[in-house]
């Protein structure tokens, strides 16, 4: 009977280490899936938790006129939601959105997935000459993922020319 | 101890894993669905279509479970059937398993439509078109033009979530071995409510044009609705096409391909919507004071006129397209608030109208109307059942004061016609239309409860008599389906035919069916 004590303590002690291990290591963002349509990275060891990258060409004159625009952003608002519901994102909700430089807006918020499951999103969009580069992030609402996860690799993707 | 747990171990998983593959294999939802006996791709269909002006399927007395022998063997021996060979027809010995076929089940389209898209970027391009459709098509018809261009800016927008989704779906099957296309199930799973309504929309179109199918045994059947789901979903475009401009794109597909060729995307989308209203039967629109003056013609017309003359006011109404107009109930403008004040005339005028020919086509007209000149047309179509009510008065005060069962089956076929005529939206699935149509019976059940001020105590008491139980047990039916059981309690009134008179009276009635 002692035995089997001593055997539950060391698994537990061997999960608690690794749990704690995994916490203290740096995360690491793996390629899924680079098509024309769109390229996708997964954080390596965590559940639902991607980084979508979607280019949309744009006239270089229409790219002009939506930077910095207020107008850009009820734009994303408005017939969002019902639109994504047709891809199983329901309730859509954008919480936050701001021109964080005079290209680069970041809005974020939260919606239901199609299994009911609360997801926080962050977008950010880039705008460049005759292109608009779109950066989604996403992870499960009840995640304690700090910002720095992603941030992190973002920053660097959007400084790639 | 240790060998129990590994039995245990065994069997559990030995459960799993089979309820996964039927899972994955569709069996329990594809056993599910088979017990609509409305399947599109099914016998009962193309006997609806071989025998429609003989027999009403819809009708509370026809127990197509029990009588669909007779049905199938109409359709063997019909002409419809006479190009398929004798061995690939339907076997009509086999109910259960020749009538199980109904192709727009999620299952049957997912799996067949599995493998045709070549590669991801291939299926998108179709979800993006489609998308676009959807979009464009819960729009109010005169802001399609734009709508059309904006439903690919949406999809922009929406790529990075589909993009997203599309990866957690695909990692939920990234172990799993018995997914056999993995990436396309992703990506099904992940539109499946855009998919669901493509699809739902294609199956009504497939059904009235290919049916056909019902003449064919299961397996063929199977393999050649197979064939014109893959045919219609590729080329995408020519599914969009479909999708947009009806059945009459399979007879005339040199004229669409132009549409998408020659011309750019704004000539495009005009083409399109020019199109699309020529399909829906619409004149050239007029502005708001012309329509006007024609309103008011149609309605002193529907006071004073013959009934032939009605009638073609009628159609004249259901024509009539208002240009650059979308009239909201609730507008200030006052050549609008007009119109909405001859629209509600014209409704009083025929809510007080017993011509049934007169009522049906004035349904119909209203409903074309408010679906292509009011705002949220279809969704606030709900002259119909107003009119109904008026019509239940009449035929309660004057007419037929004894024969409810009359006006439950007025209800049923009004609930169809509706349908017919888009009143229910063509993009909600069967399966809510079915509820929808339980509904309907059941106010149906309602209304005649309230007529024969039947209080709840007396229903149950008239539910627990061992006459309505007797009842109930007649009709072959579930006792737990209310719709029913009201139309039962209303046979009680009108004594009920036994089963074996049903059957000889449908086999009468199926006698005079086009065969030959």
């Amino acid at each position: 009977m002692k035995k089997n004590y001593y055997v539950i303590i060391t698994v537990n002690l061997f999960l608690l280490l690794t749990s704690f291990s995994f916490a203290s290591s740096n995360y690491s963002w793996k390629s899924v899936r680079k098509n024309k349509v769109f390229e996708s990275w997964h954080l390596e060891g965590v559940k639902d938790v991607y980084i979508s990258k979607t280019v949309t060409k744009v006239k270089t004159k229409k790219i002009k006129k939506l930077l910095k625009s207020k107008k850009y952003i009820k734009s994303l608002n408005k017939n969002k939601s019902p639109f994504l519901e047709l891809f199983g994102v329901n309730n859509w909700k954008m919480n936050y959105s701001k021109w964080k430089t005079k290209n680069l807006l970041e809005v974020s918020g939260t919606y239901v997935d199609k299994d009911s499951h609360l997801v926080s999103f962050y977008e950010f969009h880039q705008f460049k000459n005759n292109k608009i580069v779109k950066y989604l992030y996403v992870q499960p609402k009840n995640s304690n993922l700090k910002q720095t996860v992603f941030r992190k690799f973002i920053n660097q993707q959007l400084k790639k020319k | 101890m240790y060998h129990k747990s590994i039995i245990y171990l065994i069997v559990s998983s030995m459960i799993y894993s089979s309820t996964l593959f039927a899972f994955e294999f569709g069996v329990p939802n594809f056993m599910k669905e088979t017990k609509n006996a409305f399947s599109k791709s099914s016998t009962i269909n193309t006997f609806n279509k071989i025998c429609k002006d003989k027999v009403d399927l819809s009708d509370p007395s026809i127990n197509i479970d029990k009588q669909w022998g007779v049905m199938c063997k109409i359709v063997r021996e019909s002409d419809t059937c006479k190009e398929v060979k004798e061995e690939d027809r339907v076997d009509c010995n086999s109910k259960q398993s020749e009538n199980e076929i109904d192709f727009t089940s999620w299952n049957f389209i997912s799996n067949c439509g599995s493998g045709i898209w070549k590669s991801i970027e291939e299926m998108w391009d179709f979800l993006k078109k489609g998308a676009t459709w959807a979009w464009n098509f819960s729009t109010d018809s005169d802001k399609r033009s734009a709508s059309l261009q904006k439903g690919g800016e949406m999809y922009n927008m929406a790529m990075g979530y589909l993009a997203v989704e599309y990866e957690k779906e695909r990692a939920k099957s990234k172990y799993d071995k018995m997914v056999l296309f993995p990436d396309s199930r992703a990506s099904f799973e992940t539109s499946r409510k855009l998919l669901s309504k493509m699809f739902s929309k294609i199956g009504d179109i497939i059904s009235t044009e290919f049916y056909q199918l019902g003449c064919y045994n299961k397996e063929l059947r199977a393999e050649r609705t197979c064939k014109v789901v893959n045919d219609i979903l590729f080329p995408p475009v020519f599914a969009i096409g479909l999708l947009m401009k009806g059945p009459k794109i399979l007879k005339n597909t040199g004229r669409f391909a132009k549409y998408y060729s020659k011309n750019k995307s704004v000539k495009k989308s005009r083409a399109l919507v020019k199109a699309q209203s020529k399909l829906d039967g619409l004149s050239k629109p007029v502005g708001v004071g012309k329509a006007l003056k024609r309103i008011k013609e149609i309605e002193e017309v529907l006071k004073n006129g013959s009934r032939s003359e009605k009638l073609a006011a009628l159609d004249k109404l259901k024509k009539l397209k208002i240009k650059k107009s979308t009239l909201a109930l609730t507008s200030k403008n006052k050549q609008n608030q007009e119109i909405v004040k001859l629209y509600n005339n014209i409704s009083k005028l025929i809510e007080n109208t017993a011509d049934t020919v007169v009522r049906k086509r004035a349904v119909e007209s209203i409903a074309s109307f408010t679906k292509s000149n009011l705002k949220n047309g279809p969704k606030n179509s709900i002259m119909g059942m107003k009119s109904l009510n008026v019509f239940e008065d009449i035929y309660l005060s004057q007419k037929y004061p004894d024969s409810l069962r009359k006006i439950a089956h007025e209800q049923i076929v009004f609930t169809r016609d509706q349908f017919k005529l888009g009143d229910i939206s063509p993009f909600e699935n069967k399966k809510i239309f079915f509820a929808k149509q339980n509904r309907a019976k059941i106010e149906a059940g309602i209304r005649h409860e309230r007529v024969l001020s039947v209080s709840k105590t007396h229903l149950n008491k008239v539910k627990n008599s061992p006459e309505y139980i007797n009842v109930v047990g007649k009709l072959g039916r579930s006792d737990q389906d209310l719709g029913y059981e009201l139309m039962a309690l209303i046979e009680l009134k009108n004594p009920l035919k036994s089963k074996a008179e049903i059957i000889r009276e449908f086999n009468k009635k199926t006698s005079s069916c086009p065969v030959k």
